[in-house]
């Protein structure tokens, strides 16, 4: 028998959810999550089946994930269909009131040119703006929420 | 995303029109009259869209000046997510497109603008984004 011994720390748990009409009649799972410079890509299923009418399956299964993450990393996060179209994200807090230096972010990939709208609470967060080279401001990690729009490549 | 208490975070596609506008200015010019902030403030108030964040500039690229804004129709509230259409925010996005293209072709927009420093508007152009088909219906299947 082989053992592994990880020597990392810094983990989490990702939840996110699809909140889409479709969030229990599409399946667009497994969902793939990989860190820049990781070695190892995890792969996410949706919930089981739950409703049911005598032995056949509604085929309700929500769309819900929990994934473990390494915090401090910029993962890309890819999905065995398109992606859902309304989507929320949150990290799991361990403590009450949360730990504001943990952050991860997320790259997504969206195969329609559609705008792609960031909410917390409620209130829109405006994408940093791309400038030529590259120029722009980077992501803030600090602020919740701080998003880059790359509309050529319909990449948030 | 971060740790923070209250970060939930809402990601979702919207109906959207594309406005591309290439102005002949430099880029330092356009930065100098604060041309991001005024070009949200005039288009919304020239569109009448009170709402500004609806209103996104993705990208400022220079040759000469080349700017490109995204206009978002307005988002169900989350606790009706699951439930709720688009087809609503598609004919905004529509009147709103008929809308910029008649202010770019009677040249009010170029002219609007320029009242903030942001010209010569050598051409601007809008794309229709809509989302797809059966988010935009007006029943539901299931």
């Amino acid at each position: 028998m082989n053992g592994y011994y990880c020597t990392f720390h810094e983990f989490a748990v990702l939840e996110y959810e699809s909140i889409a009409p479709d969030y229990n009649t599409r399946i667009m799972w497994p969902v793939s999550l990989k860190y820049d410079g990781g070695s190892w890509t995890s792969l996410t299923n949706g919930y089981k089946e739950w409703e049911w009418s005598g032995h056949e399956p509604l085929n309700r299964r929500i769309g819900r994930f929990i994934s473990t993450v390494r915090l401090f990393q910029y993962y890309n996060m890819s999905w065995a269909s398109n992606p859902p179209d309304d989507m929320r994200f949150q990290l799991q807090k361990r403590v009450a009131g949360g730990n504001n230096s943990d952050w991860i972010v997320v790259r997504m990939y969206y195969p329609f040119p559609n705008m792609v709208e960031v909410q917390v609470n409620g209130v829109t967060i405006r994408p940093i703006s791309l400038l030529d080279n590259s120029g722009e401001a980077p992501v803030s990690t600090s602020t919740c929420g701080s998003n880059k729009f790359y509309y050529f490549n319909r990449t948030i | 995303m971060t740790g923070e208490k209250n970060c939930l975070v809402r990601v979702s596609l919207t109906n959207s029109v594309q406005l591309t506008l290439h102005f002949a200015m430099n880029i330092d010019d356009f930065y100098r009259a604060n041309g991001a902030t005024r070009l949200v403030d005039r288009v919304c108030a020239l569109f009448g869209i009170v709402d500004q964040s609806r209103v996104k500039i993705v990208s400022v690229y220079t040759g000469s000046v080349k700017v490109t804004v995204m206009f978002s129709a307005a988002l169900p509230p989350e606790s009706e997510s699951t439930t709720a259409t688009n087809s609503s925010g598609l004919a905004e996005m529509q009147t709103l497109q008929t809308q910029i293209d008649g202010s770019i072709s009677s040249g009010l927009l170029g002219s609007t603008l320029a009242e903030d420093g942001l010209s010569p508007l050598i051409s601007a152009a809008t794309t229709l984004i809509p989302m797809h088909p059966q988010d935009n219906s007006e029943g539901s299947e299931d």
